[in-house]
């Protein structure tokens, strides 16, 4: 009963369980293997079935519950508007249960959202994942503490206890390599608790769900101190479209109008944010998820300068110099070995 | 009369305003009074129930947390080892009715060298009890809120409530609690956790009914609906996303002040009921959860409106009663007095005869009508009076008119001297002032003596005596001078002595006369008083003519009047006057005195006597510019002209 219990009580705000599978992917390398060569083995039935296959079943996988976070793609899907472009998409069950890093690598989805670093961790274990849009180009994560423990620049966090996601755990290290500090670092749960309480005096946290939550805990904004990653050199993209290199080969079109289709969602769903709103709401409920439309809500409005610029998508480029900051960062922390793919292959730009 | 303006309904008006203003606020003073009163009572009601509520909870928690305490101690002291707790487990499970599952989770490689997680736990089913182990790769307990904030701060922790998987309706909450080495009291081992299902909590608070649709409802640390009437927001909504979504910022305040306080009674903001209600909540400092009785204002405050209506509807009526009351009572004052008023009307036309009508009342209306009656009744004989005086004044001044009538005509119009041959151009004229006066002038040809006599003269008074002295002097003077005219002096003492017979009433009169001797030009002047005259040569010259002085007439006997004569040439002249001209006044008093009658004289004496009559008299009326006339005004102007050419210029 605990058991079952637990997993209910995981569903709600947990990311740890989300990046835990792609932590053991990375830390075990024998899986990393078996993925590749999974992977080569499925790119290889696939390209020859789909000669034969009506490509109109398009699976795609969010990386987290149902949330505003994908806001775009409800509403696209809600509208029509991929069956539209002859596309008949299937949003794939998502939740801590269905990390999108596996799924994808397992060609159980054929398009996936992921962070840019999920995306080159599964390079690194030999997934030929290419990225064909980056829907979220500046780093949401912060460190965030109470107001009260006084913690307003990175030096402020020497001898504290900090809590990062295990999976998540690279921006943090660097901000705290580049500043000089070692705080004593704890694995973070899925709820901000422990902050809350006092057990940890700073925790990660995302602009659009984590300080929402605290919001809607009945902190105020000046209760809370915030100290953003992207202000220290240490923010990375985050939300972006990934599939199989295969999968893009064999399929380009296909691909090319699920990105589009799903731009025109996202522009929609800001322009819309009430429709956005019944899409997402409707989807929580249906996932027993306990979230509240104003979390939802608040969680959008987050998002909505993650996504614009002067009311316009920035998107669907990754920033060269992104990616090139998150490789550096992640070879310095060694969680890069191999050499990565250049930008051109590693970024599609699915317009040209 | 106008209905606006009348005096019952003003009075009415007033009184029922008055009466209106102090009843709504002295009832308004009472209502909020009593109302603070209900509202502390129905705190009180509200205090007692929802500690009450509180504490049976946190009984339980506390019975849960103190079998957890008794599992952590027995673990610290090291009674209990690893491989011997599931029968522990199911003991302390089934032991406790609060309690479901029991849960002993350790440190990794703290149980066994070898595994990294360790968790035996015994939960129970419907079937019986369960045992499971937990952790695992897909399972890492030691990021759970339960595991992790025991485990940092050392201390007990209770999760937030959470759905149970077997029953979504059903929610269980988590106590956790460290246990340490027993070797290390520092040295963490692991951590206890003890599962109970809210239900049996919960209905406790569901159960709780006060007045009609009061209620009660508990949330969690972050104001989450644990249990709450309207069953979609459990587990769902806080007080915070309800304030996002609603839009109402006073509902954030009331979840940080729940947070924030152990307890308190606040009012909750309109939106989260649809209608006004109050909150009064205690936290429970275990859990950090709330719990709270809500009431709807309407039901707190319904006595008091039901009070405050039948206040206000007997107001109404007793409005009403005064109404008539004043309306009776000011109708009362006001039918007497509207007699009143029409009668005063009928007095103001003058008709004084109608009667007023009859006031019983002995009060001040009643005095009124009597006063006014007496008024009307002296104002009728008034004018009565006015009435008759009048018409005796009408005859005096007819009488009076008549007498100056008569006055006048004893005055000689024209000289007739046609059986003379001596030319004498003479004028005079009197105006007289308005009341019957004194003045006089005079002249008569004396044919056996050829001569002329002429005469001014002035009585001391004014009036109908002054009128008949006047009448009396001049017959008296013509009397005399007809018998002898030779002497004027003689002519005046002996008038004189007349006059002073009987003359009770002091009167006197100012005489100048003279005779002309028509062939020689001589004339004999004799003066009693009078202004003297002016005289003026052929040659243009003029002078005051001096006279020897005699008293007036009529003031004292046997008196000797001197005669002064006086030769004229043809074409000289006299002009004989009263004090009217040279006493006549201008509007600012100033009299117009003998100098400028002097120097008016040298420009008009060249003129026939009647142009100089005129001139006189005109310039003291332009002198006098319209002032009131004050005395009689005579003039006498005479010219010698024994030849007709002479006088003819």
């Amino acid at each position: 009963m605990l058991a079952r219990s637990q997993q209910a009580m995981a569903s709600p705000d947990r990311m740890d369980a989300a990046y835990a599978q792609p932590l053991s992917l990375a830390t075990s390398r024998p899986d990393g293997a078996v993925w590749l060569s999974l992977a080569v083995l499925a790119a290889l039935l696939l390209s020859a079935g789909s000669v034969a296959a009506e490509p109109q079943t398009l699976r795609f996988q969010p990386h987290w519950v149902p949330q505003a976070q994908f806001a775009g793609f409800y509403l696209a899907k809600d509208r029509g508007w991929y069956q539209d472009a002859g596309l008949e998409l299937e949003i794939l069950p998502h939740g801590a249960e269905h990390p999108a890093p596996a799924t994808l690598a397992n060609e159980d989805a054929d398009v996936a959202l992921l962070y840019l670093t999920q995306a080159l961790e599964l390079r690194e274990q030999g997934v030929d994942v290419v990225n064909v849009a980056q829907l979220i180009q500046d780093s949401s994560l912060v460190l965030v503490s109470l107001a009260e423990s006084g913690i307003l620049v990175p030096e402020d966090l020497y001898g504290e206890r900090v809590s990062r996601w295990a999976s998540f755990s690279l921006q943090p290290e660097a901000l705290f390599r580049t500043y000089g500090v070692q705080p004593e670092t704890v694995d973070q749960g899925a709820t901000m608790a422990a902050l809350r309480t006092g057990a940890v005096a700073a925790a990660t946290a995302t602009r659009y769900n984590e300080l929402v939550e605290l919001y809607l805990g009945g902190l105020d904004p000046d209760e809370i101190e915030v100290m953003p990653l992207e202000d220290h050199g240490v923010g990375l993209a985050e939300d972006g479209i990934y599939v199989l290199e295969s999968t893009l080969r064999e399929r380009p079109d296909d691909i090319r109008a699920f990105v589009e289709v799903s731009l025109r969602g996202w522009e929609y769903a800001f322009a819309h944010p009430d429709a956005a709103m019944d899409a997402v709401m409707d989807r929580v409920i249906r996932a027993g998820e306990p979230t509240n439309r104003a979390h939802q809500r608040l969680m959008l409005e987050a998002l909505r300068p993650l996504y614009l610029e002067d009311d316009e998508l920035r998107g669907p480029e990754l920033d060269r110099q992104d990616y090139q900051l998150a490789v550096s960062l992640m070879r310095n922390l060694g969680h890069l070995e191999w050499e990565p793919v250049p930008y051109e292959q590693f970024h599609r730009d699915l317009a040209q | 009369m106008n209905g606006r303006k009348s005096l019952a309904v003003r009075l009415a008006l007033v009184t029922l305003l008055t009466t209106g203003s102090i009843f709504f606020i002295s009832s308004g003073a009472l209502y909020f009074m009593v109302r603070d009163i209900m509202l502390e009572h129905a705190e009180d009601q509200a205090r007692e129930l929802t500690h009450a509520t509180a504490n049976r909870i946190r009984s339980s928690l506390n019975e849960v947390a103190g079998s957890a305490q008794g599992l952590a101690s027995a673990l610290n002291s090291g009674q209990i080892r690893p491989d011997g707790l599931f029968p522990v487990l199911d003991d302390v499970t089934l032991q406790s009715d609060a309690v479901q599952g029991t849960a002993v989770t350790y440190e990794p490689y703290a149980a066994d060298p070898d595994e990294r997680y360790f968790g035996p736990f015994s939960y129970e089913t419907p079937d019986g009890i369960e045992r499971m182990n937990l952790g695992g790769d897909d399972f890492d307990y030691f990021t759970r809120d339960w595991y992790q904030i025991p485990a940092l701060t050392r201390s007990g922790f209770w999760t937030e409530p959470f759905p149970s998987a077997a029953d979504p309706d059903r929610l269980i909450t988590t106590y956790s609690r460290p246990f340490f080495d027993p070797d290390d009291a520092e040295a963490l081992r692991g951590i206890v956790t003890m599962d109970i299902e809210l239900p049996a909590l919960t209905e406790r608070v569901d159960e709780v009914e006060i007045f009609d649709s009061g209620f009660a409802f508990l949330v969690s640390p972050r104001t989450r609906f644990i249990t709450y009437p309207q069953r979609d927001w459990i587990m769902r909504e806080s007080l915070f996303s309800l304030a996002e979504t609603l839009d109402e910022p006073e509902l954030r305040e009331l979840g940080r002040h729940i947070q924030r306080t152990d307890e308190g009674f606040s009012r909750v903001p309109e939106v989260l009921l649809e209608e006004p209600a109050r909150l009064y909540h205690v936290r429970l400092p275990e859990a950090n959860w709330a719990v709270g009785v809500i009431i709807p204002e309407r039901e707190l405050f319904g006595d008091i409106l039901r009070v405050m209506h039948w206040v206000l509807i007997i107001a109404a009526l007793g409005f009403f009663i005064l109404l008539g009351t004043i309306t009776g009572i000011s109708r009362g004052i006001t039918r007497p007095l509207k007699g009143l008023a029409s009668s005063a009307g009928e007095i103001a036309r003058g008709n004084l005869d109608r009667p007023l009508p009859p006031i019983r009342t002995g009060d001040e209306v009643g005095q009124l009508a009597h006063s006014l009656d007496e008024m009307r009744l002296s104002l009728k004989d008034y004018i009565n009076d006015l009435t008759a005086t009048t018409a005796a004044k009408e005859r005096m001044e007819s009488e009076l008119k008549i007498a100056r009538n008569i006055q006048m005509s004893f005055l000689p119009k024209r000289l007739d001297l046609a059986d003379l041959d001596v030319g004498i151009d003479l004028a005079a004229r009197l105006i007289p002032a308005k009341e019957v006066g004194g003045d006089l002038y005079d002249f008569f040809p004396l044919r056996e003596h050829n001569a002329l006599f002429f005469a001014v003269g002035d009585v001391s008074d004014k009036g109908v005596p002054a009128a008949l002295f006047m009448a009396v002097t001049k017959t008296l003077v013509k009397g005399i001078a007809e018998q002898d005219p030779r002497d004027p002096g003689e002519i005046l003492a002996r008038v004189n002595n007349e006059l002073c017979l009987n003359n009770d009433n002091g009167m006197f009169v100012t005489y100048l006369c003279g005779v002309l001797d028509l062939g020689s030009g001589e004339v004999r002047l004799a003066n009693a008083g009078h202004n003297p005259p002016l005289i003026r040569r052929a040659d243009g010259t003029y002078d005051w003519l001096k006279l020897p002085p005699g008293l007036v007439l009529g003031a004292m006997e046997d008196m000797e009047y001197p005669v002064q004569t006086v030769q004229l040439g043809p074409g000289d002249a006299l002009l004989l006057y009263t004090d009217g001209v040279t006493e006549a006044a201008d509007g600012e008093q100033r009299l117009y005195d003998e100098d400028r009658l002097f120097e008016l004289y040298g420009e008009i004496a060249s003129r026939p006597a009647r142009g100089q009559v005129d001139a006189v008299l005109e310039s003291v009326e332009r002198f006098a510019d319209g002032a009131t006339q004050a005395d009689d005004i005579t003039v006498l102007a005479l010219r010698y002209c024994p030849r007709d050419e002479e006088c003819a210029e």
